[in-house]
């Protein structure tokens, strides 16, 4: 760990007691959606509509969960899809990562790992082939976190962003081949 | 997708020219409170009605947030969906008391040093644009330049920045010098951005075409803009406005312009012409124009990105890209070195030194800018003539007889000309033709797929791999089909196989460059920062596999030349010119197999330099929550999963292979120490061969230092490897090792497709 790190760590306020984890439901959106939007947007330079995250959780919500922290505050949530994919190869069902964030001050104690977990332990339910995502490559402490988890980089994508930056895209597995999905899915 | 990943579809989205029409939102958002009119459909048999009670009503039903939508609404619709009133997406959100347009005026004249403040912002600009940014947020924020595109001038006499009436007869020579420049600037973009949109490449990725709707141009005469430039040149002379200083930071600058505009006009012919010494002259142009940016003077009100409003697009102004002055000449001097260099691929030696050449081309560093490799893909493809001369079928043939078929009957061009049904040279003519246009396409692939950017290489070659392996298949019928009409003479070798043997040459040919691809797919992986540490043991023993298979592919080959080449030696009439092809095909078949001895050599040692790394824990695999070693390693071999030849080694086998268990540390580490030793020397052998017996024509100087800085990760990692080997003697069999090891990035080692650890002893030992 550098110094850098350890101090940032250090500076990160104790986890409170009150941290709890839910899973996300239409019924919530008026409550959770505008600080979702909130907590996303910082990290973005352009916003998506409210159509993306209407998207995502209208039609996943059982893939999306939130961190709460004191007064049902909004710490960290991730955000996700899950359907058949089809390119080259034979068809799977695939799980997308497509959003995750942890509030700054809150970052460094595996809430984002917790995060990731809950949503990949619901694909895994739902009989998921694989997850994917994609992830900046100056962003060390995401790749850190999706690698640890067993994701590994499998391609790298020229300027990806609207920043010029390049990405990763990492894969998970979480079938051997022969038992995925294949032709069920068409 | 987190981030602008998202947004880089909205930028597609919004790129997507949706009419023609200026999309004038604004005073509909702003201040409009009347519904639009109904739209005029012109359509016969339609009834237009008033639907909006209806679906108030139906609206009314929902639930905040429902979401209504067809089976078909995807993820990119949702992002192209806007916001109205929200500054990041509407195009037409104003500030309080923002103005939708600039209010500028063009009739002021300017400073020269603000015309040379102007002048040097734009190239700033323009370099963007080569960068990769939108003309929107670079060249277009320019109001000079949105002058004079818009309304579309068809004549020089419409380019004028004063639209009042005297301004032909009364333009300051000022603003003429930058009308001139700009005119100039323009025009130069036309060239380049056609030149790009005729070949291969990624739009966003590698480069923005597009141009929002807006002409660059293209109905002003070439010739009338550079007479422009020149006639402003002497005008600029003979003034006595201005101090001599001024006067020659503006004469380079303009003549910089029209010297840029007739090379880009002539880039694009492929027969010989002066085009090398004019980027050389270009490049030599620039340090007058650098040394006398200080006598700028910005004026940045003359830049604004409001002028997008007023672009087909739709999303609202994005920032003005800043490239500063030392990076856009940085890029232009690069973009003009590149440029001298990559005219010379038009001079053709032979296939191999071609595929040489287009390789170390794209590996220069940093990659030449897209405008460069467009201009290799262009000399290389266009028309389907390779290289302005020669013919697919020519540059296939050549690519064959250098490698498997040296003064063959079925190369033979008079097999074109027998038309009797049943002689064999015309069934060897008919079944090499199907040949040639089963293979040609993927043949020429390989070579368009190197001129792409680097992530791209990797990942197209991952998707064609599959097409080789098919193409061998393809190929090996063939080769069955040919043997009844070449009536070849198998091998028979009791020691080797009880069947007769046979060469399959074609088949041959299509597995060595298959071969060739796979290697490089496993060593761009290095090149990208792909793999994990844990992850090189394993990739680099990857490597050495699929180099030897290839070397003894090779040895496979030249067994077979090598047997008709004493066939012909034995008959004494067939003259020189076959002896020189027999002795081009062996030559080359020794460079690959030696090139191949050294990779492999080098691989496997760095294979066995990790795996000893792990015995003693300086590098680690620490469990993972939901996969483990195997299904991470289908992940990384899914793209030679499909592929029959070399068949992919399973899981458990390659890690019994990599792992060694049943030999001991020290003698893995000395395997390691010998291998890189022969590795080493191999390199230095490669390193002083001739351009001819590297196949390296064209490109000698590059191969050179391409193969020393090999060496230099080879000596790295022969020490690397002495220093475990140390610790390795003096631990005894479980006492740990206080050493570190620091695992280079990419960009970071002496080269990149080989990644030499650094080891570290710790401070306490
Ligand atoms: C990337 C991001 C989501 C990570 O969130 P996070 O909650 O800090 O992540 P975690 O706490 O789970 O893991 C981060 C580190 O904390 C450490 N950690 C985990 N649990 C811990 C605990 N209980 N106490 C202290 N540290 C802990 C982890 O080991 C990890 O350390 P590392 O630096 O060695 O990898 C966060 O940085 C973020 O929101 N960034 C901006 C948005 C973004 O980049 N999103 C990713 C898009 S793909």
């Amino acid at each position: 760990m550098s110094d850098q790190q350890s101090r940032d760590k250090g500076k990160a306020a104790e986890l409170p007691a009150e941290l709890r984890y839910i899973q996300y439901e239409h019924a919530l959106e008026k409550q959770y959606l505008p600080s979702i939007r909130a907590l996303i947007s910082k990290d973005l330079s352009e916003p998506y509509s409210i159509y993306v995250y209407r998207y995502f959780l209208y039609q996943w919500g059982d893939l999306c969960f939130m961190a709460l922290g004191p007064n049902s505050s909004l710490l960290g949530v991730i955000i996700c899809k899950l359907e058949p994919h089809q390119s080259h190869s034979p068809p799977t069902l695939r799980g997308y990562i497509a959003m995750l964030a942890v509030s700054e001050g809150w970052r460094n104690h595996g809430i984002a790992t917790t995060l990731v977990r809950k949503a990949i332990d619901v694909m895994v339910e739902r009989d998921a082939d694989e997850v994917v995502l994609e992830t900046e490559e100056t962003n060390v402490p995401a790749m850190k976190l999706y690698e640890r988890l067993g994701f590994i980089r499998s391609k790298k994508l020229h300027r990806y962003y609207l920043n010029g930056n390049s990405a990763y895209r990492l894969v998970l597995h979480l079938k051997k081949m022969v038992e995925m999905s294949g032709q069920d899915l068409v | 997708m987190h981030g602008e990943g998202l947004s880089a579809i909205s930028q597609d989205v919004a790129n997507l020219t949706l009419d023609d029409r200026p999309r004038n939102l604004a005073p509909f958002a702003a201040y409009d409170s009347e519904p639009p009119p109904p739209p005029k459909l012109k359509s016969r048999g339609v009834i237009a009605m008033d639907i909006t009670e209806q679906f108030t009503n139906a609206a009314q039903q929902l639930n905040m947030g429902q979401l209504i939508k067809d089976p078909y609404f995807t993820l990119f619709e949702s992002v192209g969906a806007l916001e109205i009133m929200d500054r990041k997406m509407d195009s037409g959100y104003l500030e309080p008391g923002e103005s939708m347009e600039d209010e500028y005026d063009f009739s002021e004249a300017l400073l020269p040093e603000e015309i040379i403040g102007i002048i040097d912002q734009l190239l700033c600009h323009e370099m963007a644009w080569h960068m990769g940014h939108p003309l929107s947020q670079t060249i277009f924020t320019s109001l000079y330049i949105d002058r004079l595109l818009s309304p579309c001038p068809l004549t020089l006499d419409q380019t004028y920045f004063d639209r009042s009436e005297s301004c032909s007869s009364d333009e300051p020579l000022t603003l003429q010098i930058l009308r001139a420049y700009c005119l100039g600037l323009i025009r130069t973009c036309s060239y380049v951005n056609n030149r790009v949109k005729a070949e291969h490449y990624y739009e966003e990725e590698d480069f923005v075409t597009h141009t929002f709707n807006r002409t660059l141009l293209e109905n002003i005469d070439h010739e009338s803009i550079l007479k422009l430039l020149d006639e402003t040149g002497e005008l600029l002379t003979s003034s006595s406005e201005m101090s001599s200083d001024l006067k020659r930071a503006l004469g380079c600058r303009l003549r910089f312009r029209a010297q840029f505009l007739k090379i880009v006009d002539m880039a694009d012919a492929r027969t010989p012409t002066n085009i090398k010494e004019l980027w050389t002259a270009l490049l030599a142009s620039l340090p007058e124009i650098k040394m006398s940016a200080h006598l700028g003077k910005a004026v940045p009100q003359s830049f604004s990105t409001k002028i997008q409003r007023k672009l087909a697009s739709t999303v609202p102004p994005r920032p003005i890209v800043q490239v500063g002055q030392e990076a856009a000449f940085e890029h232009l001097e690069r973009l003009c070195r590149d440029a001298s260099v990559v005219v010379e691929v038009l001079k053709y030696y032979d296939s191999h030194s071609l595929m040489t050449f287009v390789i170390l081309f794209q590996t220069r560093k940093p990659q030449p800018s897209v405008y460069v490799r467009i201009l290799l893909q262009h000399y290389l493809f266009c028309d389907m003539v390779i290289l302005g001369t020669m013919s697919i079928r020519q540059v296939l043939d050549d690519d064959l007889a250098a490698t498997v078929l040296p003064a063959h009957k079925l190369l033979d061009r008079g097999n074109d000309d027998i038309e009797v049904p049943h002689d064999p040279r015309h069934n060897m003519a008919g079944r090499m033709e199907v040949f040639r246009s089963r293979a040609a396409g993927s043949y020429l692939d390989i070579l368009r797929t190197i001129c792409q950017n680097r992530c791209r290489i990797r990942r197209t070659l991952c998707h064609t791999i599959a097409d080789w392996d098919n193409l061998q298949l393809d190929a090996e019928e063939l080769d069955q089909e040919l043997r009844e009409f070449t009536g070849e003479e198998p091998i028979i070798d009791p020691e080797i196989s009880n069947d007769p043997i046979y060469s399959f040459p074609l088949s041959s040919w299509a597995y060595f460059y298959k071969l060739r691809q796979m290697e490089w797919i496993v060593q761009l992986g290095f090149e990208l920062d792909t793999y994990q540490p844990e992850e090189l043991a394993g990739m680099y023993w990857y490597l050495q596999y699929l180099s030897k298979t290839r070397s003894r592919h090779l040895e496979r080959i030249r067994g077979f030349i090598m047997k008709t080449y004493a066939a012909f030696r034995r008959n004494p009439e067939t003259a020189g010119p076959k002896q020189a092809k027999y002795a081009n095909a062996l030559s080359f078949v020794n460079f690959s197999t030696m090139e191949s001895a050294a990779t492999y050599g080098f691989a496997d040692a760095l294979s066995c330099l990790y795996t000893v790394l792990h015995r003693l824990s300086l590098v680690q695999s620490p469990s993972r929550p939901y996969s483990d070693d195997s299904m991470r390693y289908e992940v990384r071999m899914k793209p030679f999963s499909a592929i029959g030849l070399p068949e992919l080694i399973q899981f458990d086998d390659l890690s019994q292979l990599i792992t060694q268990p049943n030999d001991s540390t020290i003698d893995i580490i000395n395997f390691a120490a010998d291998s890189v030793m022969g590795a080493k020397k191999g390199f230095e052998v490669l390193s002083k061969l001739s351009a001819k017996d590297a196949y390296c024509q064209g490109s000698h100087d590059s191969w050179v230092k391409n193969i020393k800085d090999c060496l230099k990760a080879c000596i790295f990692a022969s020490i690397a490897i002495s220093t475990v080997k140390k610790f390795v003697e003096a631990a005894g069999k479980d006492s740990q090792v206080k050493a570190k090891v620091e695992i280079p990035t990419a960009g970071k080692g002496y080269h990149d497709w080989w990644i030499v650890p650094k080891i570290i002893l710790s401070k306490d030992t």
